[in-house]
């Protein structure tokens, strides 16, 4: 009786394979590999990183995605990759954002996570270390926010996201970065995307997945370039990967879920981006074009023609327009009284977009946010500045 | 503690209003309910008078709820619109005769012409004998492209200016959310249009489909018909698949849990939307060679559908012969 052949890898033809990879079964050694050189392309022919002592800053949250992106880009700066040892004549400097004054406030059992030994020793790349309350002249003020803020939708955490945005770019341009490195795979982009749409930001279609986009800062209308080189990757990849080359352990704290206070009645404790991370993991498992689709649908779709591009001072995007009065207010008479005194008696009513009136609704001291009241020099600048 | 409409300030409250999320008392949320819809139409130049309407009526909450405030609305208003029923028979029993009875209660309510058309009768095929043909894969796109068609022809028959479907807010968020996971990014930006086929492409004109349940919610549309007392059929096609639909339909749900406006944003999302860049090959619009209806290729997708359906009987009939 013929005896089936046992599989092997399709890169070597020689391990045992271990992981799928668009659909051809590889060994670890060659998961690697690919991995290695798909960082590279992306760094090199999708992002456009080509000039020699470019200068990246890579945003570092603790998470699985960045601690990856890290990894990469500390091996192809040092030319320490497993297979081809080609060196990046690149300037890899890490940003990480400390949440710790807002996690010790939300979570009772909040242990700070320590990553100098990762970056500094193992990694052996620059680090910068800024806590997120320093952009604040008060930091309890961000607190204060955070508790007026609506407990479900994902207001605190999307708050907090535009406050991270902030320090990010502005420490960028401060610093003379022009390429800004986030470490979101495929798989999260397509969620994120999925979350921003789901809360009105339709126009991130044309920006928000691409491998690079131009960002201006309406501060100074200095140019960023924001960079996912990672949006090749799914969730798995990121994971093995990770498995295959790193000794950390990755703490269970959801910050969302936790700022939240864990909304108990309410589906994925009433965050809104665990709901769709949740969504697209589900279908990617059924349907494993789902991540591909997705990107690929986004980076074809065009955006209708603004009047007027002007950004919003909290979340820096461009204020989108309003077709019709039903997509902001109802005609039962339940807001439209508080949105007529906000838009007559607050300072930047109207500068806000549509989104970030969103995050807003429902909190408590409104006119303290429409106002800017407490909120960064940095912000209320911007707010100045923008027509 | 008595609580209070927070519309009104002085009613006792009713309900949760499901797009808010507030207090409202019952004459508030029917007001709230049928202005929305009133100011969906004159926001978006829907009509004009003497204009002929059909309604496309399948018995359902949506329809049932469309046929009633239209009738309201266009008395009320004075929009100076002639309506008329439209209902497609798809030929599945235990369903759509049941809802059938409730389209005929309808036009007695509201004293309206309806005219009925079946698959049978255009097609020669009802959904029954598709399904027993196909089996329980694809059939409902079958259904999806013959009721299309199905409408047109009936509206022509009627001698219509437009069309008017129930599709509702709910729907709209998921037919966008669909659109992209599937990659269609030629319909994505038509996926909350109001008004669909008034481009007149090429200089082939097609009957205007409107939607003036746009910013209406499911919820709320099932309760304005519980609260109002309206009759209608709430039971599912015998034939709903585990269709990609559920997944995206759920998602909706929850979305709706956590923020009521999720939908109304999704909406909102999807009308930053253009149409796709000259680079894209569109699809041009052209008139089917065999039917003289409106299709993207020589042939309709109705026309091709219904070729395979009848080859695959033609050949059950040889073999049976044989």
């Amino acid at each position: 009786m013929q005896q089936k052949e046992p599989k092997l890898c399709k890169k070597c033809k020689t391990n045992n394979p271990n992981i799928i990879v668009q659909k051809d079964p590889v060994c670890k050694e060659c998961f690697i590999g690919y991995v290695e050189h798909m960082f590279k392309m992306s760094l090199r022919l999708k992002c456009n990183i080509t000039q020699k002592n470019e200068k990246l800053l890579v945003c570092f949250s603790g998470g699985q995605n960045s601690t990856a992106l890290v990894k990469l880009a500390s091996d192809v700066v040092h030319s320490t990759c497993a297979h081809n040892k080609s060196k990046m004549f690149i300037e890899v400097h890490v940003l990480y954002i400390n949440e710790s004054f807002i996690m010790k406030e939300f979570i009772q059992e909040y242990q700070p996570q320590d990553y100098t030994n990762f970056v500094t020793n193992e990694c052996k790349l620059p680090f910068q270390i800024v806590d997120i309350q320093s952009i604040y002249p008060d930091p309890y003020i961000l607190l204060q926010q955070l508790h007026n803020l609506s407990e479900s939708g994902s207001s605190r955490e999307d708050f907090v996201r535009l406050i991270k945005q902030h320090i990010i770019y502005d420490y960028a341009i401060k610093n003379g970065y022009q390429n800004v490195c986030f470490g979101q795979n495929g798989q999260r982009l397509a969620a994120d995307l999925f979350s921003q749409l789901s809360k009105g930001r339709g126009l991130s279609l044309q920006s928000a997945t691409k491998y690079n986009f131009s960002f201006i800062y309406p501060l100074n209308q200095n140019k960023l370039q924001i960079l996912h080189p990672l949006k090749e990757l799914l969730n798995k990849d990121i994971l093995y990967y990770l498995r295959l080359k790193s000794n950390l352990n990755f703490p269970n704290f959801i910050l969302g879920q936790h700022l939240s206070n864990i909304v108990k009645n309410k589906p994925a404790h009433g965050n809104i981006d665990h709901l769709l991370e949740q969504f697209i993991d589900k279908l990617q498992e059924g349907f494993p074009s789902t991540t591909f689709t997705v990107l690929s649908s986004a980076e074809k779709v065009t955006i209708k023609p603004l009047q007027q591009q002007s950004h919003c001072p909290l979340c820096l995007e461009i204020r989108d327009q309003v077709y019709n009065r039903l997509e902001v207010e109802t005609l039962d008479n339940s807001n439209q009284q508080l949105i007529n005194y906000l838009r007559a008696n607050t300072k930047y009513y109207n500068k806000i977009c549509f989104t970030c009136n969103r995050m807003l609704q429902s909190a408590q001291e409104l006119e303290n946010f429409y106002n800017l009241k407490g909120f960064p020099p940095l912000i209320v600048q911007i707010a100045d500045t923008i027509q | 503690m008595v609580k209070y409409c927070q519309s009104c300030n002085v009613q006792k409250a009713f309900m949760v209003r499901p797009k808010t999320g507030n207090l409202i008392c019952q004459n508030c949320f029917f007001q709230a309910f049928e202005d929305e819809i009133h100011h969906t139409i004159i926001s978006t130049q829907m009509f004009k008078p003497g204009e002929k309407i059909a309604i496309a009526a399948s018995g359902g909450k949506d329809s049932t709820v469309l046929v009633h405030v239209i009738t309201l609305l266009n008395k009320k208003y004075n929009y100076g619109l002639h309506l008329y029923l439209l209902s497609i028979d798809e030929g599945i029993k235990g369903y759509r005769d049941d809802s059938l009875e409730t389209v005929k209660q309808n036009q007695i309510t509201y004293e309206l012409d309806l005219k009925i058309l079946s698959y049978k009768e255009l097609f020669n095929w009802s959904m029954d004998e598709v399904v027993a043909q196909i089996g329980l894969n694809n059939n409902c796109t079958y259904c999806g492209v013959f009721r299309r068609q199905a409408l047109d022809r009936g509206a022509i028959q009627l001698g219509v200016d437009k069309i008017i479907t129930g599709h509702n807010a709910d729907d709209m968020a998921e037919t966008f959310l669909m659109n992209l996971l599937r990659g269609d990014i030629f319909r994505l930006p038509k996926s909350t249009a109001i008004i669909t086929g008034d481009d007149g492409d090429n200089g082939i004109a097609t009957l205007p489909r409107c939607k003036p349940f746009k910013y209406t919610y499911e919820k709320e549309i099932v309760m304005y018909a519980h609260y109002k007392k309206l009759i209608y059929f709430s039971t599912e096609c015998t034939y709903s698949p585990n269709a990609f639909r559920g997944h995206v339909r759920e998602l909706i749900k929850n979305l709706e849990a956590i923020r009521p406006s999720a939908v109304i944003d999704l909406i909102h999302s999807c009308e930053q939307l253009d149409a796709p860049n000259q680079n894209q090959k569109m699809p041009q619009k052209q008139l089917c060679q065999k039917c003289n209806l409106l299709s993207s290729n020589k042939i309709c997708k109705a026309c091709t559908l219904l070729e395979s359906l009848n080859q695959g009987r033609a050949k059950q009939i040889l073999q049976i012969q044989e």
